[in-house]
């Protein structure tokens, strides 16, 4: 084993999932990582279900899926600043759709401009970011983000105030214990939210040590000193794809969708309530969960072809 | 030479894209999606397309525009960052559909009714700035119906010939707008600041059947023409990567 260059006092940022969140407040406002179904911090996102957080105002990535469907699903979301949401080629995402047709949540009409350069503000410690083609079109428009400046020769700047999120729940490969984080594959705008939040959790599906960290260091994707707290969740973005990892679980995530929709015909739907039971509150801890799924051999599938 | 609807869509749009141009196709997306494979395997080599993945070599086609196996054969990988840059700094092409598509080729994917009681809360638009900023886009929708085609959209998502109410033209520094709609019954132009033309009506499909299913008058040419089909080494290049059939249903 080679020697760790480290000081043996340097803290470790890997914490349980229950200690990482501990302080997150009714009423927060909460970036998501990841990209429709995949990268998604689904194991985060369902404790905070299952803790019964409310009141959350999101901020998902430009393009969203399950995590902020079932937040909303389950009661927690007051606002979100939405860009796309939904299951792509296996259709719209119901509780969003709901949602907004009921007016349950306030949907900020938003795009990938305004979301991006919002949390860019929010990096730089800029009040707003400007962004050109906000000028334009009917997105925006009502979400009081907009912002107009006029320089001193008459020139106007059209920009995004800032949108910071007080924690970003983002899920990602691998970690070593100092909070380094490499993306696998696909990193979407996790960078970017890890610079914006107040706060940082990463679940990952593995830890690797320092000293490999160190050997690729190429390979980081996200500081250490932009993370707060690591959690080792394996598996942590299912149904979601882990880039690189496993594949999203399209059985499950279909499950989800016809749950979800029932609420349509009756809110008090027996089938969401069932999903809620089975994969949110009934399992005690993410082995549960895994066995729940459909344990090792449904592992095995969601892994061909993709590691 | 036996194709569907969508395979026809498919070699319609990829006709238009040139070679060594940068493109963008968005997410669920396998249409225009396939349009860019098809034309770098056909007429255009060294067309790039660009994304969260910069040109996948897919040697099959997902049904998820951000599948891991998209990655792993890619020249290069982007995030977020790259794409709100290219977003503002423009490209050459991009691909639009949505749940409103009018006479001016304003695009709504956001909602149906008013923003306080929608009747369709949609799904949202994640990128509309390339609708300003690419120099032009191609509208498509799997189905053509009275319902979608409508004569004024309720939200503008993406501004068609006229932005915020003005011509492009005067708009100089941006990019032309819609160049096509394709759907499953026709090809359609626009004109600059102008409305939505029929260029073709696919094989098989009458004038009548267009007209009732739009709900807007359209222009009719005296003789309009009929879409050019698709040929067999498109449909066998495009049937060697779609393998599991995204493309075969209608």
């Amino acid at each position: 084993m080679i020697a760790s260059s480290d000081n043996s006092a340097r803290a470790s940022k890997v914490k349980a999932i229950a200690e990482a969140l501990a302080d997150l407040q009714d009423g927060a406002v909460i970036s998501l990582g990841g990209m429709t179904f995949h990268n998604e911090p689904a194991a985060l996102v369902r404790y905070l279900v299952k803790r019964r957080v409310s009141r959350l105002t999101l901020i998902p990535p430009p393009s969203a899926a399950y995590c902020a469907d079932l937040l909303i699903g389950a009661g927690a979301v007051a606002r979100i600043y939405a860009g796309h949401v939904s299951f792509e080629h296996m259709g719209l995402a119901p509780n969003f759709r709901r949602a907004g047709e009921l007016g349950t949540v306030d949907i900020v009409e938003a795009n990938e401009a305004l979301i991006i350069g919002g949390l860019l503000a929010a990096a730089q410690n800029l009040p707003a970011y400007p962004v050109s083609s906000l000028a334009f079109g009917d997105i925006g428009k009502t979400s009081g983000l907009i912002k107009r400046y006029r320089a001193e020769d008459g020139e106007e700047l059209v920009a995004v105030k800032a949108l910071k999120p007080d924690l970003a729940l983002i899920h990602a490969q691998q970690a070593d214990s100092f909070g380094n984080i490499r993306h696998l594959g696909g990193a979407f705008a996790d960078v970017i939210m890890a610079r914006a939040a107040r706060k940082v959790v990463v679940s990952v599906d593995e830890l690797v040590s320092p000293e490999q960290v160190r050997k690729e260091p190429w390979r980081t994707t996200i500081p250490g000193y932009l993370v707060d707290a690591v959690v080792e969740l394996p598996w942590g973005a299912h149904p979601a794809a882990s880039h690189g990892r496993y594949n999203y679980d399209q059985d499950h995530l279909r499950d989800y969708l016809a749950a979800a929709q029932s609420l349509r015909k009756d809110k008090e739907s027996a089938s969401w309530a069932d999903y809620l039971q089975d994969y949110l509150f009934g399992p005690e801890d993410l082995s549960q969960y895994l066995e729940r799924i459909g344990g090792e051999r449904k592992r095995a599938r969601l892994s061909q072809g993709v590691n | 030479m036996n194709y569907t609807v969508k395979e026809l869509m498919v070699t319609v749009l990829a006709r238009e894209l040139n070679d060594n141009e940068v493109g963008y196709v968005g997410a669920a997306a396998a249409i225009p999606l396939m349009a860019c494979l098809l034309a770098q395997r056909t007429h255009a080599p060294g067309l790039i397309l660009s994304g969260l993945v910069v040109n996948p070599r897919a040697e099959v086609l997902f049904p998820s525009a951000f599948d891991y196996r998209y990655l792993t054969r890619a020249e290069a990988w982007a995030d977020c960052w790259d794409i709100f840059v290219e977003s503002e700094r423009g490209v050459d092409f991009m691909f639009y559909s949505g749940i409103q598509i009018d006479q001016r080729g304003n695009v709504n994917l956001n909602r149906v009714g008013p923003k306080s009681q929608p009747r369709l809360q949609g799904p949202g638009m994640g990128n509309s700035a390339l609708g300003i900023n690419c120099r032009r886009f191609y509208i498509y929708h799997a189905r053509h119906r009275k319902e979608t085609f409508v004569p004024e959209v309720d939200f503008i998502s993406v501004p068609g010939t006229l932005v915020n109410g003005r011509p492009r033209a005067e708009l100089a520094v941006y990019g032309r707008g819609p160049e096509l709609c394709v759907t499953p019954l026709a090809v359609m132009g626009f004109e600059e600041g102008g409305t939505m033309r029929v260029k073709s009506i696919h094989p098989g499909v009458t004038w009548e059947q267009l007209q009732q299913n739009t709900g807007f008058p359209l222009d009719s040419p005296s003789t309009p023409s009929v879409t050019g089909q698709p040929t067999e080494e498109e449909i066998s290049v495009l049937r060697g990567i779609d393998r599991t059939g995204l493309l075969r249903s209608d």
